[in-house]
């Protein structure tokens, strides 16, 4: 971390500022290291007392901050082991070593800021120490300490920037927040980071990706150090980090053998003596352009900064959607096993009843409600998997065990995942459960919290509640695996192909980095992308199949039904039989049907033309679809709705259809994947289109037939033409037929 | 039109084509530039989502004014997607089916441009026709009663380069609230496509940007008007006064208040900076903000101008 930004606020005022930071942290650490040679040596320090009309002031901000890496010893970890040997309470019943630290930490911080920035000496000396003293008064009234953990715990293995923690830890400690947060800090619950980091050492001259000419500015800061390395990526996201993503961003050197004509062009011209300038001249001048192209796109994206008060402030342009991490935005990375309580204060009378809960807690018998059997397939699976997550592993840094669970669609693979996931707690072990989307993340969780019914599972998702509060199993949508840092044992990554998670390195680069050194993960789909299948192929990846569903019969097969250029008969209000005919045998057998359309655009046109031309028709001839002709048919009204990714009401109705309240839903892909409803056909308009390619084809006809008292369902397919994609589908659903069919 | 490797700036489409020496010289050449034509970040479907606001005024003929740096393909797309949006008819994607455009737009309001709708001319029709007003909208006639009964005229025109519709509303959501400050540069050049040389509004001695509380500011880390306001004073070559007007924290809330409730509270919350003494007295002055929607910020900060001595005061918006 390189820069100190601070806050102060002062009869209602509020300033902002940001300092080199260097010297701060060093005398901070002085100061520390002071205090507590002296409270070792049993010195005595008169301290003065707090100025009784000190003006209300409140500082806050990250007056404390390490740069771990650059210091020659970490000074966070020594932190944690001198607190967790030496009593806790002794400190306390003296009283005066916190007053001291605190109160010249924060003094010695504001003095720096101060001398950086002339505006705020405002805050003098007897005002800041009043602050300290009332601090330290307030942290005395706390009854207990442990408190203090529980919160601390809560962000256990959670990387965060500073704003996020800062709003989530005050609405808990409104007033004491920066006093707590110091404390937590000094214990060693985490460390302070620049989310925007200078990468190496500049041994590779080559890379460039920060802009050229802000040297110029003439600042000392860490654009500086990064002008020396020349790069430098988000410690957040790990965008432009090396191992993820600088392939794209890093200027390829000038290759001799390329085939590029203009390059060859401009050589030939060089060479030949018909261009004034020699081949270096031109390599200059391209380096200089591919380093103008490169700035304005693979970069961190410079912008001016009030905060910190430059005029070019870095943002990582790749993880805006959680906050913007900036290179003035400290980003505190949260130990993945905060020391509890108990282990803290070893002789304290806070300790004792943190390890009663931690004994009640006892891992080892994990709380398991869960009456179903295993169907054979399952039960060979599960072992599988248990086995081979779960055998011992000598050496920690072999690269994270991965396997493979290729299942059908509705074979159960969530009851599969329990035994895994319940040994896993009894080693007490921390589960993450990624899915692709927030339907499959509401639908799991529930199951999950029903199955183990005391251990705390979280369910994290955009809009969650629970996103900062600590637990055992994580159930969360892939985004929010970028908040966490080492911390996961095991993940099980649902739907490994789906929309989100594959195809974006951001995602899948997050997944790897919130597993522990030695974490496992389990691959979890019904139809495996192209890269899984040839890690398959070549053994690299162990794999158990299971062909069938877990109720044995057959999944079913679709029927291609072609229907012509629908769009247009829509439009034209003309009568499409097939359609006609599935809403009659939805009415008649009370069942619910899921369409399936392309677009977002045809969710319209579909729904009004159900509504205005298809419901009207069958009213009318109400005999329509019976064989005998005597059975008349009265058409209920049934409710039909649309939805789609931005819907409003999303989740509302997605919620709605689950409880069987809307017999037909409209949609587009969203929801080929993870709702679960009983009794449901499945249609898919317009198969042919080229957003549905076989895995979504083979998902959404698993739609259907996955409660045991409704086994089969029928699936068709209302394409213009046939495709390969198509075929595809209904092949590899047959072939999953016959598998399951001979062994 | 954008070029190849270029991603889309409001939806990060990116077009893949593949490298060309020429592509990279143009890139570098147009990258040189601050400002670039507007069709020149957009997709085509952005493109088609963009609703340019027309400006009244007659040097406003075609595209070729605003972009003198686009292509003829650039100048053909952006008036091909004036014409769809001015028509609003469903054969108006075609260029060759389209009457010619001056007969089915609507007006816009002369003060505020914002597309006059039914009610503002049946409300003009009923009460100013015998004042002969020009044509202004509705929420303009009221601030026009409030400037005649009140104080001298506050604001004289409000100048919108975009209509404020979903696709921009998402747009500005993300220059403001999730701190992509990239796209000032996009939201400049739209202003600056709007306010074309020949204007009047030109003629100004300063500009000066809606400014930002101060827990506003700190909680963001930038104000979004300033930034546009500096390409603009750049590209438009007039000085740019930053400190002039303040913010104040305001904790009350906006919403629950009235019409003239929530102007006068505005009044009180910007402030003119008490130790820069900057001559305004007989100024021309242009304020830049993003979005004009009821329009009291604006004149809140006018009003604050005016009561300084400024000669006049224009606001452009981003969106409208």
């Amino acid at each position: 971390m390189h820069f100190v930004s601070y806050q102060v606020r002062m009869n209602g005022h509020e300033k902002w500022g940001c300092v080199s930071p260097a010297d701060v942290f060093e005398e901070v650490d002085r100061v520390f290291w002071q205090a507590v040679g002296a409270e070792m040596a049993r010195e005595k320090r008169a301290s003065e007392r707090p100025h009784a009309d000190a003006p209300v002031l409140e500082v806050r901000g990250n007056g404390l901050i390490a740069d771990v890496t650059a210091m020659p010893y970490t000074p966070a970890e020594e932190r944690c082991r001198f607190w967790q040997s030496y009593s806790l309470n002794t400190l306390a019943r003296n009283n005066d070593w916190e007053q001291p630290v605190l109160q010249r930490i924060m003094e010695r911080t504001l003095r720096s800021c101060a001398r950086h920035h002339p505006g705020s000496r405002k805050a003098t000396r007897q005002e800041v120490q009043g602050q300290a003293a009332t601090n330290i008064l307030r942290l005395q009234d706390e009854p207990s300490f442990s408190d203090l953990w529980e919160e601390v715990a809560r962000f256990a293995g959670r990387q965060l920037l500073w704003t996020e923690v800062r709003h989530h830890w005050s609405l808990d400690f409104r007033g004491k927040d920066t006093c707590m947060l110091q404390l937590a800090y000094l214990f060693g619950a985490f460390d302070w980071l620049s989310a925007i980091a200078p990468g190496d050492d500049g041994q590779e001259s080559g890379r460039t990706n920060v802009r050229d000419g802000w040297h110029e500015s003439g600042r000392t800061n860490v654009r500086d150090r990064w002008h020396e390395s020349g790069y430098a990526y988000c410690r957040r996201c790990g965008y432009l980090q090396e191992q993820q993503m600088t392939s794209r961003a890093t200027p390829r050197p000038l290759d001799r053998s390329s085939n590029r004509r203009g390059a060859n062009q401009a050589r030939q011209r060089a060479a030949h003596g018909g261009h004034e300038h020699g081949p270096h001249v031109i390599e200059a001048i391209w380096k200089r352009l591919v380093n103008r192209w490169l700035t304005d796109h693979e970069t961190l994206i410079p912008a001016p900064c009030s905060r910190c008060g430059s005029a070019d402030c870095y943002y990582c342009p790749q993880c805006l959607q959680m906050g913007r991490a900036t290179s003035c935005e400290p980003l505190l990375r949260w130990s993945p096993s905060l020391p509890t309580a108990s282990r803290s204060f070893p002789d304290g009378k806070h300790g004792q009843p943190s390890a009663q809960k931690a004994d009640e807690h006892f891992p080892g018998d994990v709380p398991f409600r869960w009456q179903g059997t295993l169907s054979a397939a399952q039960q060979r699976a599960s072992d599988f998997l248990a086995d081979v997550v779960h055998h011992e592993q000598g050496e920690s840094t072999s690269p994270p065990r991965r396997c493979l669970l290729w299942a059908v669609c509705g074979a159960g693979k969530t009851e599969v995942w329990l035994e895994t996931i319940r040994i896993a707690l009894a080693n007490g072990e921390k589960v993450l459960i990624a899915a692709p989307r927030r339907d499959v993340v509401l639908e799991l969780s529930p199951r999950l919290r029903h199955v183990f019914p005391a251990t705390t599972i979280r369910t994290l998702h955009g809009e969650s509640t629970e996103k900062y509060t600590s637990g055992d199993v994580f159930i969360s949508t892939t985004h929010q695996t970028l908040r966490f840092y080492r911390f996961f044992d095991l993940a099980i990554i649902d739907e490994e192909d789906a929309f989100p998670y594959d195809g974006d390195p951001l995602l899948q680069f997050a997944v790897q980095r919130a597993l522990a050194p030695n974490g496992r993960i389990i691959y979890s789909t019904a139809t495996p992308s192209r890269s899984l299948r040839r890690q398959m192929r070549r053994g690299t990846l162990p794999t158990t199949i299971i062909p069938g569903r877990y109720h044995g019969h057959p999944l079913a097969v679709p029927v291609i039904q072609r229907v012509g250029n629908w769009r247009q008969h829509m439009q034209q209000g003309m009568i499409i039989t097939e359609m006609v005919a599935f809403l009659v045998r939805m009415i008649q057998n009370e069942r619910y049907a899921y369409w399936f359309v392309p677009h977002v655009s045809d969710l319209e046109l579909v729904l009004r033309y159900v509504y205005d031309q298809l419901l009207p028709y069958m009213a009318r001839h109400g005999r329509i679809g019976t064989d005998s002709g005597r059975a008349s048919f009265a058409v209920e009204p049934i409710s039909v709705q649309t939805v789609h990714a931005n819907d409003r009401h999303r989740t509302e109705i997605v919620d709605q259809f689950r409880k069987q309240r809307i017999r037909l839903l409209i949609t587009t892909t969203i929801l080929e994947r993870g709702v679960t409803i009983p009794y449901c056909d499945v249609a898919v308009l317009g198969s042919d289109d080229a957003v549905f390619d076989d895995a979504a084809l083979i998902q959404m006809a698993g739609r259907t037939g996955r409660k045991i008292d409704d086994p089969t369902g029928s699936v068709y397919f209302w394409p213009e033409e046939r495709t390969r994609s198509q075929l595809a589908c209904i092949d590899q659903i047959t072939r999953w037929n016959q598998m399951k069919m001979e062994p | 039109m954008l070029l190849p490797h270029m991603a889309c700036i409001a939806c990060a489409r990116r077009i893949t084509a593949r490298f060309s020496w020429s592509a990279l010289l143009n890139a570098a050449a147009l990258r040189s530039q601050q400002l670039l034509p507007v069709a020149d970040w957009l997709c085509e479907q952005c493109l088609l989502m963009l609703q340019p606001l027309r400006v009244p005024h007659p040097s406003d003929t075609n595209a070729s004014d605003r972009f003198p740096y686009a292509s003829d393909r650039v100048r053909h797309a952006f008036d091909r997607v004036r014409h769809a949006h001015s028509t609003q008819s469903d054969q108006g994607n075609d260029p060759e089916h389209t009457t010619s455009r001056a007969d089915n737009t609507r007006p816009l309001c002369e003060r505020c441009s914002r597309e006059l709708n039914e009610w503002d001319e049946q409300r003009r029709t009923a009460h100013h026709l015998e004042h002969r007003s020009a044509a202004i909208c509705f929420d303009c006639q009221r601030w026009r009663q409030w400037e005649k009964r009140h104080s001298g005229e506050i604001l004289v025109a409000n100048v919108s380069a975009i209509r404020y519709n979903n696709w921009a509303q998402e747009l500005i959501h993300r220059y403001k609230y999730k701190g992509d400050t990239r796209l000032r540069y996009f939201l400049a050049s739209l202003i600056g496509a709007t306010v074309t040389k020949h204007d009047s509004l030109r003629a100004a001695a300063a500009i000066i940007p809606i400014p930002l509380g101060p827990t506003r500011q700190a909680e963001r880390g930038f104000n979004q008007s300033t930034l546009i306001a500096e390409l603009l004073s750049e590209q438009w070559d007039i000085p740019l006064w930053t400190q002039v007007i303040q913010a104040t924290d305001t904790t009350d809330h906006q919403s629950k208040k009235g019409r003239t409730a929530r102007f006068l509270a505005l009044t009180k919350k910007y402030i003119k900076h008490p130790h820069i003494h900057a001559d305004i007295k007989g100024k021309r002055i242009i304020l830049i903000d993003d979005v004009y929607t009821t329009g009291a910020t604006v004149h809140a900060a006018a009003y604050l101008l005016k009561q300084n001595g400024a000669q006049a005061v224009v606001s452009c918006t981003v969106a409208r």
